[in-house]
């Protein structure tokens, strides 16, 4: 490998784990905002978001120039191209989970005085601790060559859409009998965004996680069964079966 | 007129009639499509060891990419795919090389033959640089007696626009090979190969004296006559094999080291040799 090749993409790996250290922090604030209960978010809270959510959006626009130089420059391919395919498309499933962690944020800003929340608050806070769990897992899947996290991933997001059925279900029992009052109205369906915003940024960790496959294995698993995914797990070292 | 042509080929390469009947086989039954096959070829210019026990399949209608290192073996298992070893002294060659399921190197087969049928194009354009760019193409039908004026014509101008030539030189077909670019020329070497209406066409590094808008041009070349023969190729550019081929073959040390389609070989190479040489890490 040339050294401007090997800088290229080392360049790129760093950008993508620090991306990835932004989005995990975004997801660490709401997990504590939820678990204290305290959804008191001061201006400079909101602003500091805000600030590493521009943050990350620079990040994407960096991380896409540097596929596109390296592509054209430098003409990867085998486990480099792989890489810095999956590079790419982890930079814009992290972007997304940065916008909807911004979402939430300034919903739950929003209805933070209102008294249906907190029948929520429990299993919100949960389906968000499990889901950043997922982004995490997705995202160390992919810097450490980790294919059982990338599988654990994948297995979770039933989990979490069976949550979010749940969720629904019991929004839509707590809110019956209850249009008439706008506010409360309101309420539930910001209730709502907010689960399906979680409920999204689990399935953005599964493109991660398929991304990390991808890299891995060589293997495009979209799309396709779990089980198939999981079978043949073995020699996951991008490049190094004999 | 093509009718003659192939009655006359039928006369100066005289495979046995078996070589015709395969032939038919493969183009009505597919016969896994493939044109040319080597089993446990081995090439040693006496005690040296060029290529080791090579089992590969070139496909009819496809480009096969031969990669590696310098020294590999690439360049002499081509050779050897057209019995050019014969001409070099104390180069032996043990195994087989089917072309349509005949051995080529049975001893009842004239190598001459053999060459006819497996046209080859040489690193650098080789036109005779003081004959007409007329029979410059046609040399090697002259050769085996073919004189009739017509015909000559005919195959001329087939076979220049084969290779993407006709078009520059219709009007001075008269003028020395040697007048040509250098783009020109080795298209003229293509159109010489292509004259004699070979099975399979070798190309060692045919691009690898041109600039990148001749090379392209010989890319394209490359891709319109597969649609008609069995194309092997050797090449430095990796990038040239993954544009060009279908399937690749990766040569190390003389071995074959891993061969398979060329997209999933850029993609998810299975050995670790291959990806390292794909990635720049030796060679």
């Amino acid at each position: 490998m040339t050294v401007k090749k090997e800088n290229a993409i080392n360049n790129i790996h760093e950008d993508v784990e620090k991306m990835s250290e932004l989005i995990l922090g975004q997801l660490r604030q709401l997990d504590e905002l939820l678990c204290s209960g305290d959804l008191e978010i001061g201006d400079e809270k909101k602003r500091v978001f805000r600030e590493t959510e521009r943050e990350i959006d620079e990040y994407e626009i960096k991380i896409s120039d540097e596929f596109i130089n390296i592509v054209s420059l430098h003409k990867p391919v085998a486990s480099e191209l792989r890489f810095v395919i999956a590079c790419y498309r982890l930079s814009i499933n992290l972007e997304r989970i940065g916008d909807m962690s911004l979402k939430i944020l300034r919903i739950l800003s929003e209805i933070k005085h209102q008294p249906n929340i907190n029948e929520f608050i429990d299993e919100i806070s949960s389906m968000l601790g499990m889901t950043a769990n997922m982004v995490e897992k997705s995202i160390l899947s992919f810097l450490n060559n980790d294919m059982d996290y990338a599988i654990w991933t994948l297995k979770n997001d039933d989990v979490i859409d069976e949550i979010n059925n749940k969720m629904i279900k019991k929004i839509i029992k707590k809110s019956r009998g209850k249009f008439s009052d706008s506010q409360t109205l309101s309420n539930f369906i910001n209730i709502k965004i907010i689960v399906s915003n979680i409920e999204r940024i689990a399935d953005q960790s599964t493109n991660i996680a398929e991304a990390s496959i991808y890299y891995l294995k060589g293997e495009d698993v979209r799309h396709s069964d779990i089980s198939k995914i999981e079978s043949g797990t073995d020699e996951v070292q991008p490049g190094k079966n004999e | 007129m093509e009718i003659i042509l192939k009655k006359k080929k039928m006369a100066v390469t005289g495979l046995s009639d078996k070589s015709e009947r395969v032939k038919e086989g493969i183009q009505k039954n597919g016969f896994d499509g493939i044109r040319m096959e080597t089993r446990n070829l081995t090439v040693k210019y006496g005690r040296v060891t060029g290529v080791k026990e090579i089992s590969l399949p070139v496909y009819n209608e496809k480009v096969t990419a031969l990669i590696g290192p310098s020294g590999c073996g690439k360049t002499t298992f081509l050779r050897a795919l057209n019995r050019m070893h014969d001409l070099t002294r104390n180069a032996t060659v043990t195994g087989e090389v089917l072309l349509d399921g005949n051995n080529i190197y049975h001893p009842k087969v004239n190598p001459v033959t053999i060459r006819r049928k497996i046209g080859m194009v040489f690193q650098k354009p080789t036109p005779f640089p003081t004959m007409s760019i007329f029979n410059n193409v046609v040399a090697g039908l002259k050769l085996v007696g073919i004189r009739n004026k017509e015909l000559l014509n005919e195959v001329c101008e087939k076979a220049l626009k084969q290779a993407a030539l006709f078009d520059e030189v219709k009007d001075r077909l008269n003028s020395p090979g040697g007048s040509l670019s250098g783009g020109q020329q080795q298209r003229l070497s293509i159109a010489r190969a292509l004259a004699i209406e070979p099975e399979v066409l070798l190309m060692d590094e045919p691009t690898s004296s041109l600039d990148p808008q001749s090379s392209s041009r010989i890319e394209d070349l490359i891709h319109e006559l597969k649609k008609n023969y069995a194309i092997v190729i050797v090449t430095h550019n990796l990038q040239q094999a993954g544009r060009v081929s279908d399937n690749t073959g990766f040569f190390y040390l003389g071995e074959l080291i891993e061969f398979g389609e060329t997209e999933k070989m850029y993609t998810n190479p299975v050995n670790k040799r291959t990806e390292e040489y794909l990635t720049g890490k030796f060679g």
